[in-house]
C-alpha cells in the first residue's frame, strides 16, 4: 500500500515535470527573438533535462521501495 | 543592424529593422538567481556531508534512496532555474525603426505586449538610484506618450542614458523622413501648379 502511495506522488511529480517542460520548450520555440541563441538554449535544456529526467526514472525504479519501509518501520533501526 | 540580423519577432513589419533589443540588468537576474545558488550549495554539500553524518546512506538500500533524492533535487533546481532564466530572458524591449515593443513575461503563463510608435513618444527620463545602480550604470527609461496615461517602462536596463539617446536619436530621423516626404509632396504640388 505505501509503494502505491509513494508510487502515487511520484507519478503526479512526472506529470508536472512534463507539464512544465513542455510550456518551457513551447516558449522557447515560439517566442525567443534570436533564432540562432533559441537552438542553443533548445539542445541545452532538452539534454539536460532528458538526462536527469531518465536517471530520476531509472533510480526510482532501481530502488527497492519495499525494503525502505520494512526498515524504517521496524522498531530496530 | 548586422548585430541583430538573426533576430526576429512575431508581428514584426516589413521593412521593420531591429535596432536595439534591450533586456534587464545581469545584476537582476543575478539577485534572482540567489536562490538557484543556494539550492546548488545544499545539493553539493548534502551529497558531500550527509553520508557522513548518516553512514545508513551508504548501505543498501538506503543508499538508492539517498542518490534518487539528490538527482530528484538536482531535476527540481534545473527546472527552477529555467523559469527563472524565462522570466527574465522573455521579458524584452525590442527598439526598432518604427516603434518600440514591451514584451512582459511573468512566469510561463503571463505575457503582455504592447508597442508605441516612435512618432507618438513625447518625454523619455531616465533614472538610476542606488549605488550599484550607479556603478554598474543600470537603471530605469520612462518613455511617455502623447496620451495622459500612458507610459512605457524600461525597467533596470544597462546604459539607460544610451537607450534614451538611441530612442530620441530614432524619433528625430523618424520626424525627418516625415518631414522630407511632407517637403516632397509640396514641392511636387507646386511644380504641379506651375505648369
Amino acid at each position: 500500500m505505501a509503494v502505491l502511495i509513494i508510487l502515487a506522488i511520484y507519478a503526479v511529480f512526472i506529470i508536472t515535470f512534463s507539464i512544465i517542460s513542455f510550456f518551457i520548450i513551447y516558449h522557447l520555440t515560439h517566442y525567443t527573438v534570436d533564432s540562432e541563441f533559441k537552438i542553443v538554449m533548445l539542445v541545452f535544456f532538452v539534454l539536460v533535462s532528458a538526462g536527469l529526467f531518465l536517471s530520476n526514472l531509472a533510480l526510482f525504479f532501481s530502488t527497492n521501495w519495499n525494503e525502505i519501509i520494512t526498515k524504517l518501520l521496524s522498531p530496530n533501526l | 543592424m548586422k548585430l541583430f540580423q538573426s533576430y526576429h519577432f512575431s508581428g514584426q513589419k516589413e521593412g521593420e529593422q531591429i535596432i536595439l533589443v534591450v533586456r534587464r540588468h545581469w545584476f537582476n537576474i543575478f539577485e534572482n538567481m540567489f536562490t538557484i545558488f543556494v539550492m546548488i550549495f545544499l545539493l553539493v554539500g548534502s551529497y558531500l556531508f550527509l553520508p557522513l553524518l548518516f553512514p545508513a546512506f551508504t548501505e543498501t538500500p538506503f543508499n538508492g534512496l539517498f542518490l534518487f533524492l539528490e538527482n530528484l533535487f538536482a531535476l527540481i533546481t534545473w527546472i527552477f532555474f529555467f523559469l527563472l532564466w524565462i522570466d527574465y530572458y522573455f521579458d524584452v524591449w525590442i527598439i526598432t525603426n518604427k516603434r518600440v515593443v514591451n514584451v512582459e513575461q511573468k512566469g510561463l503563463f503571463n505575457r503582455e505586449v504592447s508597442e508605441l510608435e516612435l512618432e507618438r513618444i513625447q518625454d523619455i527620463t531616465t533614472d538610476v538610484k542606488g549605488v550599484i545602480p550607479t556603478f554598474l550604470n543600470y537603471g530605469d527609461v520612462y518613455v511617455q506618450t502623447a496620451g495622459k496615461t500612458e507610459r512605457f517602462d524600461f525597467a533596470d536596463v544597462p546604459d539607460p542614458y544610451g537607450i534614451k539617446d538611441i530612442i530620441m536619436n530614432l524619433q528625430k530621423a523618424k520626424h525627418l523622413e516625415e518631414n522630407n516626404e511632407l517637403g516632397e509632396v509640396i514641392r511636387e504640388e507646386i511644380h504641379h501648379n506651375d505648369a
